[in-house]
């Protein structure tokens, strides 16, 4: 216990000083403003969740509390059960990076310290991160249900003790699993297995939120209730042995006039989360030194193939496309396939692309607009800005991180005799590629479903240009910012989202101008100077000013990063990790 | 043929490199020594044109680094102290990415990598993804890397560490062979024993500054022992107390 206490308060010191006491003042007032955000994040979040149930308990009539009760419950155990899926399913990952991969496992096995006591600090360290991390999202609807039914101190309390107690249950069932599994599996493939099922889960959530906002679009109040009543019918309150039940019904038993017994469903939560810590903990004596181990091997050879196989593994060892441009082309696109963090963003934005054109069908149908109704200048910009949003999505994470994910590679590369705008343009093609391909497949379900656009001859190139002044701008952030310290689809390298953050951030004016720009006809004759203009005038200028200012920030930014990068080559600035 | 012309560098008020000048003649292997944080490896970034001094010059077979780091960069080979690879592309398409970019012949660069494969033994390795390749075979592939366009020129810092006893001693036999082709060898390493037994020079860098250029012979000429290269380079890096201390420890 004294060894597992050590270890645990020297991890918070570690946290602490690297967090709080950086000898940069910016790097503290980056941590002091990223903590200030989620803070502002899980208060509107809170306040939403409160004036959503507020606004659920107004459906039903006076003197059905113990209906309102089962609803609530229902909701609040699909949100339990929400969380330990996340967790389950996302939490894998990060418990895999901090128990096999952590850089002071290594030490802290050669110590005399009990394996036992290392493996539960570690368990103990990684819940308590991704507790705080998704209590921002998790936790507060629990406080906004406490708010709408005005619950006292209590309340708060029970919920978060019934999380806490859930989380280490399910983290250290996760904790179980991977025990097992890492026994058999070498560490490389199952970090390929982790990341798959992280990010397909991730798209499953953005297909079911998308699937969900679509639906709640059209529901009526009795349609709400009778999707409630769904829900219990479907006996998820029976089941009182399963933990999420045990969580909601601990939370939901302290609002005021529950008819839930909390005890029965409290003390179970609490003495089974103690068990399985304790178990997993103890197992670990026996197999986390052995799993680590398996951890660091490499993949072992493949069985070499069929003869058959053979004339065509030859021909690809042989493809070479012959110039330093096609080799860097090349290399990015590898890349690009083999990396399942891209297809995860172009996924996404094929998704909210295709929710966005349904519903868009949807509600052109309902309102009657047909083909034979001239087309309205305000729609057609509105979609076709719409694909130019979606398709961009992915930008920020491809191309605003082209350079840096070069990571340690990156003195290698500056050892080659490689021009810099060869890297520049490589690059660029790298983040513009699958852009432009989602912004096209954008158009051609729009296209087809027959959403209100603009002809495809203005379209096309509209959406090609726009994308590629996006894209230059989302590289020109990532050249001259470089951080070749980000480890792509590690949970541990918060950097990489902070710098996404920066680019979005940074991209906003620039959508902003080119938006202000491309409507500038909606809105000239509220301006003095403009107001004499006629239509077909305004028009014209906006259109012009339009491709004027596209063109220009593609070459402006496309210009000043190939300089920039002449002076990464040469190491004339400095870059972070470089 | 590399040539160090009052090399200095600063970062910011800290001197890292301070004047330093030397060359190091074609059919040469020359071992870079000094301790930790002496300047070793930014003195190399400056050399392969990776880091732009802040005054003084390089040249690489009369070629200026500075002024033409990419024609420079054609004809030489670079092997970092740490190993670097893409860990998404499989050995044989790094090499072949390599290849395309100092546009070697097919032919040729298919049977130098076929040839290094086999040496280093990672035939049956190269058609899987670097990511799950260990230290060690990191290392060799960026060695390979370095060595598949024939360079003129090879720096590299701190070769063996990370290499099994046998891959350590085929690099001293291919960096032997090289010198024998009359081509460059530039080296930092910490193990003296290497040093003392392949290099024709060297060269000890301390706090930035460049304490000696030479051979064995006359480092020992001008320290007046006959001791080990290791000795002669405690000597003269050591200071005072240090001194002291392995007077005393040897008794």
């Amino acid at each position: 216990m004294q060894e597992y206490l050590l270890l645990l308060r020297t991890s918070l010191k570690i946290w602490f000083s690297s967090t709080f006491k950086s000898k940069s003042k910016k790097k503290i007032i980056g941590t002091i403003f990223a903590y200030l955000a989620l803070l502002a994040f899980a208060v509107f979040w809170t306040i939403l969740s409160a004036n959503l149930f507020k606004d659920l308990i107004a459906l039903f009539p006076a003197g059905s509390e113990i209906f309102i009760e089962k609803s609530i419950l229902t909701v609040a155990q699909l949100l339990a059960l929400g969380t330990i899926l996340f967790l389950f399913l996302t939490g894998l990952r990060i418990l895999y990076e901090y128990l096999y991969e952590s850089q002071d496992v290594s030490f802290l096995l050669a110590t005399p310290l009990q394996v036992e006591n290392i493996f539960a600090a570690k368990l103990t360290e990684c819940l308590g991160l991704i507790f705080l991390s998704i209590s921002f999202m998790t936790l507060t609807p629990f406080i906004g249900l406490g708010i709408a039914f005005k619950a006292g101190f209590f309340y708060y309390l029970s919920t978060i003790i019934s999380f806490l107690a859930g989380f280490v249950i399910f983290g250290s069932i996760a904790a179980l699993l991977l025990l097992l599994i890492m026994r058999f599996v070498p560490g490389q493939k199952l970090k390929q297995i982790l990341m798959s099922l992280t990010l397909i889960m991730g798209l499953v959530i953005v297909f079911v939120s998308q699937m969900f906002s679509s639906n709640m679009m059209n529901m009526t109040e009795e349609d709400i209730i009778n999707a409630l009543s769904g829900f219990s019918d479907l006996g998820i309150n029976k089941m009182s042995f399963l933990p999420h039940v045990w969580m909601a019904k601990s939370s939901v038993a302290t609002l005021p006039n529950s008819q839930i017994n909390f005890w029965a469903n409290f003390i179970p939560l609490v003495v089974i989360s103690a068990l399985v810590f304790w178990f997993t903990t103890k197992l670990s004596a026996k197999l986390y030194l052995s799993g680590w181990s398996s951890g660091q091997e490499t993949d072992s050879p493949k069985k070499k193939r069929a003869k058959s196989n053979a004339k065509n593994k030859e021909e690809k060892r042989l493809s070479r496309v012959g110039s330093p441009f096609g080799a860097m082309l090349k290399k990015e696109m590898l890349y690009l396939k083999r990396e399942p963090m891209m297809w995860y963003q172009i996924a996404v934005g094929l998704i909210v692309l295709g929710f966005f054109a349904f519903n868009n069908a949807r509600i052109q149908s309902q309102s009657g607009v047909t083909g034979s109704i001239p087309p309205d200048f305000i729609n057609q910009s509105v979609n076709l800005f719409m694909i130019l949003l979606f398709a961009g999505l992915s930008g920020p994470t491809v191309a605003g991180l082209a350079l840096s994910r070069e990571g340690k590679n990156w003195r290698f590369m500056q050892s080659l005799p490689v021009e810099p705008r060869t890297v520049y343009w490589s690059k660029f093609i790298f983040g513009y590629l699958p852009c432009l391909l989602e912004g096209l497949i954008g158009v051609a379900v729009f296209h087809y479903i027959k959403i209100e656009m603009f002809p495809l001859y203005i379209t096309i190139p509209t959406i090609a240009i726009s994308l590629a002044a996006l894209i230059s701008v989302d590289l020109w952030t990532d050249i001259y910012f470089p951080n070749f310290n980000i480890k792509i689809g590690s949970s541990k390298s918060q950097e990489g989202a902070g710098k996404i953050l920066l680019v979005n951030l940074a991209m906003m004016p620039i959508i902003l101008l080119l938006g202000a720009t491309f409507s500038f006809q909606w809105w000239y004759s509220k301006v003095g100077i403009f107001s004499a203009l006629s239509p077909e005038v305004a028009k014209a200028i906006g259109l012009g000013v339009f491709a004027f200012e596209t063109i220009g920030v593609f070459i402006i930014s496309s210009t000043t990063s190939i300089n920039r990068l002449k002076l990464l080559f040469t190491g004339a600035v400095d870059a972070k990790g470089a | 043929m590399i040539e160090a012309v009052n090399l200095t560098k600063d970062f910011g008020k800290f001197r890292a490199v301070d004047n330093v000048s030397f060359h190091v003649n074609s059919g040469e292997l020359f071992a870079f020594l000094g301790p930790n944080g002496a300047g070793k490896t930014t003195t190399i970034k400056m050399l392969s044109g990776l880091l732009i001094p802040t005054s003084g010059e390089a040249y690489l077979s009369g070629i200026s680094v500075n002024d033409n780091p990419v024609e420079a960069k054609k004809i030489l080979g670079f092997v970092p102290d740490e190993p670097s690879v893409y860990d998404k592309l499989t050995l044989r398409e790094f090499l072949n990415f390599v290849a395309d970019i100092y546009q070697i012949d097919r032919k040729k660069a298919k049977e130098t990598a076929d040839e290094y494969l086999e040496i280093f033994e990672l035939e049956d390795r190269q058609d899987d993804l670097m990511q799950g390749y260990s230290h060690g075979m990191r290392q060799k592939a960026n060695i390979i890397a370095a060595l598949i366009h024939d360079p003129q020129v090879l720096f590299l810092d701190e070769p063996t560490v990370g290499l099994d006893p046998r891959s350590a001693r085929l690099i001293k036999d291919i960096l032997k062979d090289m010198t024998k082709e009359g081509k460059t060898v530039f080296m930092s390493t910490h193990i003296l024993e290497i040093a003392e037994e392949m290099a024709d020079k060297v060269g000890i860098i301390q706090k930035g500054q460049l304490k000696f250029v030479g051979t064995v012979e006359e480092l020992r000429e001008a320290q007046g022992t006959e001791g080990s290269l290791e000795e002669l380079f405690l000597q003269l890096t050591a200071s005072e107390e240090d001194k002291e201390l392995i007077s005393h420890l040897k008794g």
